[in-house]
C-alpha cells in the first residue's frame, strides 16, 4: 500500500532530520511511532474520502433539485393551461342580466379531473355542463380537455332550439367511448337553460344530482332515472328531463369533491352541510355569494386535510 | 387495502376486498384483482363488505374486471356493500351493470345465471 511506504519513509526522513537538526534521537521504528503516523495518515484518508462522496452526494442533490423544478415548472405551465380553458362565466355573462351565474374548480394536485362549460346557445338558451373524470392529475386533466372540447364541439353543431341533452349524451358517450385506451370514464351533467321561461332540460350521467332551491326552503334534486358515467355502457340510450325554474331559484351544480371532502377524523362533508348552507343563504345574495359561503364551508370542515379529490361548483340564478 | 381469495366451488370463486378503494388502495391490489379475475373464472363474487371508502378509480378498477370476466361469457357480482359504497354504486350508475348482492345465496345465484 502506497501510504505505507510513504508513512515509512517520512518517518525515517524525519528521525534523519530530527538527529541532525536539534540533536534527538527519535526511536522511529517504535511502535508507538509507527503507530502515530499511520494513525494520521488513514485519518487523512478517511477525510478526504468522505469530502469526496459529500461532494458527489450534493451535486446529485442539485440535479435532481433542477429536475423536480424543471417538472414543476412544466405542470405549472399545464395547470395555467388548464384553467385557461375554463370559462371565466361571471365576465362572460356579465350583461346577460336573466342569469347570475358563477362557478370555480380547484384542483387537488395541479392540474385537475373536473371541468364546468358553460355559454349561450343562441340569444335565449344557456348550455351549462359539468364533469368528473374517475381518477386525478395528468391523464384525468388531459381526458377531461378532449372531453369538454368534444361536448361544445357536438352542441354548438345543432340548432340551438333543437339540442337535446339525452341525444347529446348519447353521441359524447360513443365518440368519448372511441378512443380510451386507459378505459378512463366521466359522470357528467348537461343542462339547457331557456331565459326566457326558465325550463332546464338536462341529461344526468352518473353525477351527483344538482340541487334547486329558493333561499329559506330545503333544496331539492333534479331527478330522473339513474344513468350510467360515460364511456361505461357504450350504447346507453340516455335520456333527457325536464324541470321548470321559479323566478329567483337557484340552481347548484356540484362535483363529489364538495361532498365527499374529508377532514381530519375522516368524516365526509356530506349532503345535509350542504343542504344547510345552501337554505341559510340570504334571499338577496348573489351566485357569487353563494359560491363563495360553500367552499368556505368544506374549507372550514376539512382545515388541515389535503384535499384528496378536485372541487367543482358551479351556481345559476334565473333573474326573469 | 387488502385482497384474499377462496375457492367455493367448482368454478365459483370469492375475492374479499377490504380498506380504502381510493388511488393508493386500487394500486396496491390491482394486478392481484385482474390475476384473480382472470381466464378461465367465469363466476366471481367480490365481498365488498370490507370497503370503508369507494372513488372513482375504485369503480374503474371493478369495471375493467366486471367487463373482462363478462367479454369471456362469464359473470362478476358484488356482495353486501356498506351504505356509503351502496351510494356511490347506485348513483353512478355502475349498478346497472354489475348486479349488487345481499347474502351470499343470493350472490350465488345471480352469479351462476
Amino acid at each position: 500500500m502506497p501510504l505505507m511506504l510513504l508513512a515509512t519513509v517520512l518517518l525515517a526522513i524525519g528521525g534523519v532530520a530530527a538527529y541532525a537538526n536539534a540533536h534527538r534521537l527519535i526511536d522511529v521504528v517504535s511502535p508507538i511511532s509507527i503507530f502515530v503516523v499511520m494513525f494520521g495518515f488513514m485519518l487523512a484518508n478517511l477525510l478526504i474520502r468522505e469530502e469526496m462522496q459529500r461532494k458527489a452526494l450534493e451535486s446529485d442533490l442539485q440535479l435532481q433539485r433542477e429536475q423536480a423544478a424543471k417538472a414543476r415548472g412544466e405542470m405549472e405551465a399545464a395547470r395555467r393551461i388548464q384553467l385557461g380553458i375554463l370559462p371565466d362565466v361571471e365576465s362572460q355573462f356579465l350583461r346577460e342580466s336573466r342569469l347570475d351565474i358563477a362557478a370555480r374548480m380547484e384542483p387537488a394536485r395541479l392540474v385537475g379531473g373536473d371541468l364546468y362549460d358553460c355559454f349561450m346557445l343562441d340569444e335565449h338558451r344557456a348550455f351549462f355542463a359539468i364533469g368528473d373524470v374517475c381518477g386525478k392529475g395528468v391523464p384525468a386533466s388531459l381526458f377531461m380537455v378532449i372531453s369538454k372540447t368534444l361536448c361544445k364541439s357536438l352542441a354548438l353543431r345543432d340548432e340551438a332550439a333543437q339540442v337535446d341533452p339525452g341525444a347529446l349524451m348519447r353521441r359524447a358517450n360513443l365518440e368519448i367511448s372511441r378512443d380510451n385506451p386507459e378505459m378512463l370514464f366521466v359522470t357528467a351533467f348537461i343542462g339547457v337553460l331557456d331565459l326566457r321561461t326558465g325550463e332546464v332540460s338536462y341529461c344526468n350521467a352518473g353525477h351527483d344530482r344538482p340541487l334547486v332551491f329558493v333561499p329559506g326552503s330545503a333544496p331539492r334534486e333534479l331527478g330522473g332515472a339513474r344513468a350510467p358515467a360515460i364511456c361505461v355502457a357504450e350504447d346507453f340510450e340516455y335520456r333527457m328531463h325536464r324541470q321548470q325554474l321559479t323566478a329567483g331559484e337557484f340552481l347548484c351544480v356540484f362535483t363529489d369533491g364538495v361532498t365527499e371532502a374529508e377532514n381530519l377524523a375522516q368524516e365526509q362533508y356530506g349532503k345535509a352541510r350542504l343542504d344547510s348552507v345552501l337554505s341559510g343563504i340570504d334571499p338577496g345574495a348573489t351566485a357569487r355569494e353563494l359560491l363563495d359561503a360553500v367552499c368556505a364551508s368544506v374549507h372550514a370542515f376539512a382545515a388541515g386535510r389535503e384535499p384528496s379529490d378536485d372541487l367543482t361548483l358551479m351556481v345559476l340564478r334565473w333573474k326573469p | 387495502m387488502n385482497i384474499s381469495e377462496e375457492q367455493l366451488g367448482n368454478q365459483l370463486f370469492k375475492i374479499n376486498l377490504s380498506g380504502r378503494m381510493d388511488v393508493e388502495g386500487v394500486g396496491t391490489i390491482e394486478t392481484k384483482l385482474s390475476g384473480m379475475t382472470a381466464s378461465p373464472r367465469k363466476a366471481i363474487i367480490v365481498d365488498v363488505s370490507g370497503v370503508q371508502f369507494m372513488s372513482s378509480i375504485g369503480l374503474r378498477a371493478l369495471l375493467l374486471n366486471a367487463k373482462a370476466v363478462a367479454k369471456r361469457g362469464g359473470k362478476l357480482v358484488l356482495l353486501n356493500p356498506d351504505s356509503n359504497v351502496r351510494s356511490v354504486l347506485a348513483s353512478s350508475g355502475i349498478d346497472q351493470l354489475i348486479p349488487i348482492c345481499t347474502g351470499l345465496e343470493e350472490a350465488k345465484v345471480k352469479v351462476a345465471s
